[in-house]
């Protein structure tokens, strides 16, 4: 099909508003875009070209608009290509074929021609139809039911009853405004009719219809601030201002500013104090509680402490702002005085004395209690304390304690505080600050980007419940699904793989000694839970897979790290993350590459024969490039473990890398010189045994042929 | 001012004027206004359907003997169920805030994301929790599936805490403090008096005194009794004995009597009584 353009320069603006109840915080903008590039494809597959689509987002409305699109689509040219000439005419009269052809296009015999389509098959049937454009409103009237049913939004809902039940939606769907300029696009979603009429803000707005040329405008007027960037900046403004006006430094809350940002339509910052009483609470206490329950921003006074000051962004204008205010505060101070009560009676027992108490709380069905765990990550960082490079006194203890903390009253109140508290607890118990500042910090990192605690205690603690709760769940068959994982094991096992391969903080145990060890505690309980080796492996290459899938945002490819960890060698993580790290610079320089290419063939060939001794007979070289290729081996070797010997591993895998890619042109020399496969057995063995002495050193490294 | 009593009057009325069969109370014990057979049944079939009551809710695990300011083991909810819900449910509550003296323009009302869920009634739907000035005051949700039975027609739910609306709009820091009724002479009868000592006797009895056997048996007893009834069509006795099986299963929890591990199996036993009830209710086959 070929276009010609016809010049067809009518245009008018485009308006679409979806209006709804209100809609999940996070879900709109995504739902906005979505809806923009649905309208954007929808157009520019009939090929119309508007000016740039506006896109407007508030709780409760999705918005497009466009100053300038075509109203009419252009006309154009369509060439239709039918039958070859050898079906389409017998004799030189035309077929049935032919005549059928044409009737199904609608054309008359005589409109086609014979043409050459340029496939070297001779001539075929053609015709040009003239196709004339369609109306604008009537293109994107026929996608939009459709561009609508498939929004992404995580979970929907039905609400109307008839033939349209089945059209859900993330929340109902009140009002469609929809036209081109004057002419409305007509149609239906979920039971309602586009028309011209919108709806303001719920309170302060009122219906009417929405200015075409202005929707953004009209809006404004209706205390509706439908720009979303222009809100979340007003915002922030706000909330700076009223901050300023406090006296006080605003706590910025990115992720918390988005939050609020959509969930109103006509922001108004209202600033709000709870009772001086409760600065003695821990900061995060106020913090989470202003944040996760009531949506509210924190605030710091001049000189960096907590403000009992903070800001809540409201919905209206009210002219009685202070209503709002002492409302929020009310909700605030009753919240921080159950805080407040937990906080003054929770040490009254000592986490040391609430370690008993684990016993009763249930890690898993299956599984026995928290107690128990405790006690295994105990044993663990007890028994592999010079590995972690932690005082196992202090890594003992703060193993024992780190979970004594879910069992006060202000951790059941307030779950987020996990961790954080138990810091707390601990330093007023008395604890050494070394412990105190491992249990703050052991369940980080708990996301993708999170930060890994500075804190090798926190550290060996992580990667000890991180292998347990793998082991024990794998123990149970309760492995993630592609789409499953209720028991965050994914997330767990990702956290594994960046504490074991952080340079930083030197883990020196394998992974597989790591299960192992992990493993032994579950065998030693009181009630023992044997982990079978079929477990362990599967719990091994489940972290591999997270290895993998991390590889990226650690620096280096996956086949670097599959390389890295296929080598002869048992390393730690950590090393294995190094090599990777040194075979991307290996894999981009041309010797690297070319080397590589020769392992694989090398490795191919090995794969090929049944020949295992790599003992190498000089007296049978029967070419230069075969002894020369030896020379270097061995002097490579020779090099390789004087290199070896200086126990600097970083600086010698950088060294040694180097050096075997100098190996590169007598590798290629023996392939392009030599026929591996001799005809004379003895010959052949011996060449084989050179290939497979040359793979081994490359192996004591990585094995670079995956690079290849 | 707004008494206790007033409150509750002043959101029938306003309800009754919207349509609704304005009901009492159901005679059983029950954890939530979703229990009432005036939602829980009526939700189920394809009949138009709109209720108002005002509903006891006993949550035994809440108690904290009258000493807490803000909570209670036995509190009340105002249920509101419109079948199927008009188009205009939000504007239809914001005006019953405003015949409660709430006025929204001075006042922020907000709707945050809340998906509700019971997953002892086999029962879900989305919705939001209303914030008045950051606090929660009403749970609104529009039910999707209810006995473990995806709905044909969605009903919008409203449920008002009322002891929670009561001390916003009277000024109250605490529950026992709210005024219930007060007559021309100015006296007048708090909640504290009404009902302090039943939250005294009644957290002694949920977490102390309780017979944790007999209520073992209760339980079993209503399981066995909910299919048999079941069986023979009896739907409302058979949906009962779900409430009275819940209530044991609470009492049991608030006692301390059932590990974690049999929670969730206790939990399941009911959702699987009240999915026997609703498909008898509805006439799916089991």
């Amino acid at each position: 099909m070929s276009d010609s353009m016809a010049s067809s320069t009518t245009t008018a603006p485009l308006l679409i508003e979806i209006g709804c109840e209100e809609i999940p915080a996070g879900v709109a903008p995504r739902m906005g875009e979505a809806l923009q590039q649905a309208v954007a494809a929808c157009l520019s597959d009939a090929g119309i070209t508007t000016s740039p689509l506006k896109l407007g987002v508030t709780p409760r409305r999705l918005l497009l608009h466009t100053e300038a699109c075509p109203t009419m689509q252009a006309d154009r040219e369509e060439i239709i290509w039918g039958p070859p000439e050898r079906v389409a005419f017998k004799d030189g009269e035309p077929t049935g074929a032919a005549h059928g052809f044409a009737k199904k296009c609608g054309l008359p015999l005589e409109a086609f021609t014979l043409a050459d389509k340029g496939d070297g098959k001779g001539n075929y049937m053609r015709a040009t139809r003239q196709i004339t454009g369609r109306a604008v409103v009537e293109i994107v009237a026929e996608a939009m039911p459709d561009i609508l049913r498939k929004l992404p939004s995580p979970k929907q809902m039905r609400w109307q009853d008839g033939v349209t039940r089945n059209d859900a939606f993330i929340r109902p769907v009140r009002w469609i405004v929809a036209r081109l300029g004057d002419t409305p696009i007509d149609f239906s979603f979920a039971g309602i009719r586009s028309g011209l009429i919108s709806r303001g803000h719920r309170i302060h707005g009122s219906s009417g219809e929405l200015d075409v040329r202005d929707p953004f405008g009209w809006l404004m007027g209706q205390y509706v601030h439908a720009d979303r960037d222009n809100r979340r900046a007003l915002i922030a403004e706000q909330l700076q201002a009223a901050a300023a006006a406090q006296g006080v430094q605003l706590v910025a809350d990115a992720a918390l500013l988005d939050e609020v940002t959509d969930l109103v339509e006509w922001p108004v910052a209202i600033a709000a104090r709870y009772d001086d009483d409760f600065l003695r609470l821990p900061e995060q206490v106020s913090r989470i509680e202003l944040k996760h329950h009531q949506r509210c921003f924190s605030a710091h006074d001049g000189a960096g402490h907590v403000s009992p000051v903070f800001f809540t962004v409201a919905n209206i204008e009210s002219p009685q702002p202070e209503l709002v205010a002492h409302g929020n505060a009310r909700v605030v101070n009753a919240r921080l005085a159950d805080a407040a009560f937990y906080f003054d009676r929770d040490p009254q027992q000592s986490l040391d004395a609430r370690v008993e108490k684990l016993s009763e709380i249930v890690f898993q069905d299956g599984l026995g209690m928290v107690g128990d765990q405790v006690r295994r990550m105990r044993a663990f960082v007890l028994d592999n304390a010079t590995a972690l490079g932690v005082d196992a006194n202090h890594a003992q203890r703060a193993a024992l304690l780190c979970k004594s903390d879910l069992t006060t009253g202000l951790v059941a109140e307030f779950p987020e505080l996990q961790g954080y508290m138990g810091g707390i607890y601990a330093k007023m118990d008395g604890e050494h600050e070394a412990v105190a500042d491992a249990i703050a910090h052991h369940y980080a990192p708990t996301g993708a980007d999170d930060a890994l605690p500075a804190n090798a205690i926190a550290r060996a603690i992580g990667i000890s419940e991180r292998t347990d709760k793998l082991l024990g769940y794998f123990h149970l068959g309760r492995i993630p699904t592609a789409s499953a994982d209720p028991f965050g094991l994914r997330r767990a096992a990702i956290g594994l793989v960046r504490l074991l391969t952080d340079a930083r903080y030197p883990v020196e145990m394998t992974l597989q000694k790591v299960i192992d060890e992990a493993a032994k505690q579950w065998n030693q309980q009181r009630v023992t839970i044997a982990i079978s080796e079929e477990t362990k492996a599967k719990a091994h290459d489940f972290v591999i897979e997270r290895l993998f899938g991390l590889a990226p945002q650690l620096g280096f490819s996956k086949a670097c790290i599959d390389a890295a960890i296929h080598s002869s060698e048992n390393r730690p993580l950590y090393r294995e993350a190094m090599i990777a790290e040194y075979l991307m610079r290996f894999a981009s320089s041309e010797p690297g590459q070319a080397i590589a290419a020769a392992n694989k063939r090398i490795a191919n060939i090995l794969r090929k024969t049944d020949v295992v001794t790599s003992e190498v007979d000089p007296a049978r070289f029967s070419e230069t490039a075969e002894q020369s290729l030896y020379d270097a081996l061995c002097a490579a070797e020779a090099e390789f473990a004087t290199i070896m010997q200086r126990g600097d591993f970083e600086n010698d895998m950088l060294t040694a890398l180097a050096m075997l890619a100098g190996l590169r042109e007598d590798v290629d020399q023996f392939f392009d010189d030599v026929m591996v496969m001799a005809e004379d057995a003895a010959i052949r063995t011996n060449r084989l045994a050179l290939l497979a002495r040359l793979r081994k050193l490359f192996l004591n490294i990585a094995d670079v042929g995956r690079l290849s | 001012m707004l008494t206790f009593q007033d409150l509750i009057l002043t959101l029938q009325q306003f309800w009754a004027k919207q349509g609704c069969v304005v009901q009492q109370p159901y005679d059983s014990s029950m954890g939530a206004g979703t229990f009432h057979p005036a939602t829980f049944l009526r939700v189920l079939d394809d009949q138009n359907w709109s209720t108002a009551y005002v509903q006891p809710c006993r949550r035994p695990t809440d108690g904290r003997y009258g000493e807490n300011p803000n909570r209670l083991q036995h509190y009340y909810q105002f249920q509101v169920i419109l079948k199927p819900a008009p188009e205009d449910i939000l504007e239809r509550y914001l005006d019953s805030l405003r015949t409660i003296g709430i006025d929204p323009a001075l006042h922020d009302i907000r709707f945050v994301e809340d998906d509700w869920e019971s997953p002892t009634l086999g029962a879900w739907g989305l919705g939001w929790e209303v914030w008045l000035n950051g606090m929660e005051i009403t749970q609104f949700t529009y039910f999707q599936q209810v006995g473990s039975i995806e709905l044909s027609r969605t009903p919008g739910e409203i449920t008002y805490g009322l002891e929670r609306l009561a001390m916003y709009i009277q000024g109250v820091e605490n529950v026992f403090d709210l005024v219930w009724v007060e007559n021309e002479a100015g006296e007048q009868v708090t909640y504290g008096e009404v009902f302090h000592r039943n939250e005294v006797e009644f957290s002694r009895y949920n977490f102390d005194a309780a017979d944790t056997d007999w209520l073992h048996t209760q339980f079993d007893r209503a399981e066995q009794a909910c299919g048999e009834l079941a069986g023979q069509q009896l739907v409302l006795p058979a949906y009962e004995e779900v409430m009275k099986a819940s209530h044991a299963f609470n009492l049991l929890d608030a006692r301390g009597a059932i590990s974690v591990a049999e929670r969730q199996r206790f939990i399941g036993r009911v959702r699987g009584l009240a999915r026997t009830v609703a498909r008898a209710y509805a006439g799916v086959e089991a």
